[in-house]
C-alpha cells in the first residue's frame, strides 16, 4: 500500500468528518433514542403509561371509539394493538390536511384525550430519517441528506481503516500517560474499533431502506415509474372506494384469522382502507418479533365479509431487503439487543465527539482564529447541544399545561431554540468556558427531570420502581445518569489542566 | 513570490484531495446509478424477474456507489479518481440504452 493512498484517505477521514461529524452524530444520536422510542413516548404521554383496566374491548373497540369522536372521511386508519412496551391501543390517521395524527385507546374503549406530544416516535423517529423537512415539502431533500450522512459514515469506516495501519494493536491501547492528543486519538481508535461492525451495519442498511430514493435508475430501467415498481415487489391488494356505505366485519374476527393463517402469530397492525364503504378492505401486518428480518407478510381482506383477499409473499430479493431493513430498525423482540443497540449507537456517537477533539486538540496553536473558534462552537453545539435541547425538550414536556394549544408544536420549537441557543452560546462564550456552562445547564436538567415527573404525574422514581414501570423508571435512571456523567464532565473541565486544550502553546510555555 | 520554508506543507495536494473527497460521492453516484440501470436491463434480458432484478440492482448499486467513492478518494490525483467511475458511467449508460433500444425491456 502506498503512502499516498493512506495520505489521501486521512485527509478525506479528517475533513469529512469534521464537515460531517455534526450531521452523522445527530443521526446516531437520534436513532440511539428511537431504540427506546416507546418508553420515551410513556415518559412523555402519562396518560399511556398504564391500561388502568383488565377487559379489553379489542380493535373493534378502539375503531369506534376513534370513529366517535373523528370522521374519518373514507382515509385509512391504522390500529396497533397493546404490547408490553404500550399497553393501549395506538391508532395513526391523517386529518383532513393529509397530516398524521396518532391518538391512543384503552383496551376497555375509552379514547384517551390528546396527548399534546409528539414523543418520540412522532419526532425522534422522522427526525433521525427525514430531519422533519417533509413539513416543508421536502420530504426527498430530507432523505438525500441522511443517506448521505449514511454514505460519508461507511467511507469513514473504510478510511479510518485503512488510516490506521496498526488497527489490532490501536484496539488495546489507551495510554492516558502520554500526551492529550494521543489519550484522545487511543479514545478514538478503541471506540472506533469496537463499534466498527455496528457503524458498518447500521450504515450501510440505514441507506439501504431508502436506496429507491438514492438509487432509482435500477427500477426506472425496468419499470415504467415508481408506483409500478412498489406494486410489483411489494405485492399487495388496492381498490377504489365505491363510495357506497357498508356495514363492516368484526376486526377482532379479521385478525383472528390472519393469526391462524400465520400459524399463531399475532397482527403488528391492521390497516383498515375506505373505513364505512362498500369496497373497504383491512390489511393485517404480521408481528416479527423473534427473526431480524422485517418481512410483515401482509394479509388483505374484504371488510364486509372478512374474507382472505390476498396474502402477500415477497420474492427473495426484497426479503434480502427487509432482512437489512429489520436489522435496522430493531423491532425484534429482545432487551438485551435493544440495549446493545443503544449502547453501541452512544459509542457511536463518543468516537464522532473524540473525533472533534483530536482535530481541535491538533490546531490549538490556531485557538484563536475564527475557522477553529467556530468548528469548537459546531462541535460543542452538535454533541453537548443536543443533548441539551433533548433534555429541554422534555422539561418543557412536563411543564407545559396539556390545555395549552400548539403544545406538541411548542415543544419541537424549545427542542430547535435551545439548539440554537446552545451554537450562539458556543460563539459567545468560547473555548471550555461555554461548553462548562453548557455541561452544567445539563446536568441540572437532566438531574431535576425526575423530580419533575414525579411531581407532575405522581410516578416518582421509588414508585415507578415499586410498580414494576419499566419505562418510565428507566428514562428516569437514564436521566439521572446522564446528569451525573454531564456534571463530572464540567467538574473536570473546571480543572487548570483542562484549560490547555483551549490555550495556543505558547501561550502555555 | 517568496519561497515558502521547507517545513511549509504546500496547500496543493491538500486543496485536490479534499476537492476529491467533495466531488467522490457525486462522481460515484453517477458510475453507479448508471451501472445498476445496465445491471438490471442485463438481469431482465437474462430472463430474472423484473422485481428480482430491480431489487438486486438496486443494493449493488449503493455497494458500487461506496466503493466507487472510497477509490475516487484514494486516488493519487484527481484525473485518475474520475477516469474510473466516469468510464464505469458510459458504460452503464450505453449498456442500458442499448438493452432499451433493442426492445428487450
Amino acid at each position: 500500500m502506498t503512502r499516498s493512498l493512506r495520505q489521501s484517505l486521512n485527509v478525506m477521514h479528517t475533513w469529512g468528518g469534521l464537515l460531517c461529524g455534526a450531521l452523522i452524530f445527530f443521526v446516531f444520536f437520534t436513532g440511539s433514542l428511537v431504540v427506546f422510542d416507546e418508553e420515551i413516548d410513556r415518559w412523555m404521554m402519562p396518560d399511556t403509561r398504564s391500561a388502568a383496566t383488565t377487559s379489553d374491548a379489542g380493535y373493534d373497540g378502539a375503531m369506534a371509539a376513534l370513529r366517535a369522536e373523528h370522521d374519518l372521511g373514507g382515509q385509512p386508519a391504522f390500529l396497533y394493538p397493546p404490547s408490553p412496551r404500550r399497553p393501549v391501543y395506538a391508532v395513526l390517521f391523517h386529518d383532513d390536511n393529509g397530516h398524521d395524527l396518532q391518538r391512543f385507546v384503552r383496551p376497555d374503549g375509552t379514547l384517551l384525550p390528546e396527548q399534546g406530544s409528539l414523543g418520540a416516535t412522532g419526532f425522534f423517529f422522522p427526525l433521525h430519517f427525514s430531519l422533519h423537512l417533509e413539513h416543508f415539502g421536502l420530504t426527498a431533500l430530507g432523505y438525500w441528506i441522511v443517506g448521505l450522512a449514511g454514505m460519508v459514515t461507511l467511507a469513514m469506516v473504510v478510511s479510518g481503516v485503512i488510516v490506521h495501519r496498526r488497527i489490532l494493536r490501536d484496539f488495546f491501547s489507551y495510554r492516558p500517560e502520554r500526551s492529550r492528543g494521543r489519550a484522545l486519538l487511543d479514545l478514538h481508535n478503541v471506540g472506533g474499533v469496537m463499534s466498527l461492525p455496528f457503524v458498518a451495519a447500521m450504515a450501510f442498511s440505514g441507506v439501504a431502506i431508502f436506496a429507491y430514493v438514492y438509487m432509482p435508475t435500477g427500477f426506472l430501467a425496468t419499470y415504467a415509474d415508481s408506483e409500478a415498481f412498489f406494486h410489483d415487489v411489494l405485492p399487495h391488494y388496492d381498490r377504489e372506494a365505491a363510495g357506497e356505505a357498508a356495514q363492516s366485519a368484526s376486526l377482532d374476527g379479521i385478525a383472528d384469522e390472519a393469526a391462524r393463517i400465520w400459524g399463531g402469530a399475532e397482527a403488528l397492525a391492521l390497516g383498515v382502507f375506505h373505513p364505512g364503504d362498500a369496497n373497504g378492505y383491512v390489511a393485517a401486518y404480521k408481528d416479527t418479533p423473534e427473526q431480524i428480518s422485517y418481512d410483515y407478510e401482509q394479509l388483505d381482506f374484504d371488510a364486509r365479509s372478512g374474507e382472505l383477499l390476498h396474502h402477500q409473499k415477497l420474492g427473495p430479493a426484497m426479503q434480502a431487503y427487509q432482512f437489512l431493513t429489520g436489522l435496522h430498525i430493531a423491532v425484534f423482540d429482545s432487551w438485551t439487543l435493544r440495549w446493545l443497540y443503544f449502547l453501541m449507537g452512544l459509542t457511536s456517537c463518543g468516537v464522532i465527539a473524540t473525533g472533534f477533539l483530536v482535530w481541535l486538540d491538533k490546531r490549538v496553536a490556531r485557538a484563536d482564529a475564527w475557522s477553529y473558534r467556530s468548528a469548537q462552537a459546531v462541535a460543542g453545539a452538535a454533541t453537548v447541544g443536543l443533548l441539551l435541547a433533548t433534555a429541554a425538550m422534555l422539561t418543557a414536556n412536563r411543564l407545559l399545561p396539556l390545555e395549552m394549544p400548539a403544545r406538541a408544536a411548542t415543544e419541537v420549537w424549545v427542542f430547535f431554540g435551545i439548539w440554537l441557543a446552545s451554537l450562539g452560546a458556543g460563539f459567545l462564550l468560547p473555548g471550555l468556558t461555554g461548553l462548562r456552562r453548557q455541561l452544567q445547564v445539563l446536568a441540572l436538567l437532566c438531574l431535576t427531570l425526575p423530580l419533575l415527573n414525579g411531581l407532575t404525574t405522581g410516578d416518582a422514581l421509588p414508585m415507578s420502581l415499586l410498580r414494576g414501570s419499566g419505562a418510565v423508571a428507566g428514562v428516569d435512571l437514564t436521566l439521572l445518569l446522564t446528569g451525573a456523567l454531564a456534571w463530572i464532565g464540567a467538574r473536570r473541565l473546571s480543572h487548570p489542566a483542562a484549560a490547555l486544550l483551549t490555550q495556543p502553546q505558547a501561550a502555555r510555555a | 513570490m517568496p519561497a515558502l520554508p521547507p517545513s511549509t506543507p504546500r496547500p496543493g495536494p491538500a486543496g485536490e484531495a479534499l476537492l476529491r473527497a467533495v466531488a467522490a460521492l457525486p462522481i460515484a453516484w453517477l458510475a453507479a446509478a448508471a451501472c445498476s440501470a445496465a445491471g438490471a436491463s442485463l438481469l431482465v434480458l437474462a430472463g430474472a424477474p423484473h422485481s428480482e432484478a430491480s431489487v438486486w440492482s438496486l443494493l449493488g448499486g449503493l455497494l458500487l456507489w461506496l466503493a466507487l467513492g472510497v477509490y475516487a478518494c484514494g486516488c493519487r490525483n484527481l484525473a485518475r479518481a474520475w477516469l474510473m467511475p466516469g468510464t464505469l458511467a458510459l458504460l452503464g449508460a450505453a449498456i442500458t440504452w442499448s438493452v432499451d433500444a433493442g426492445g428487450a425491456l
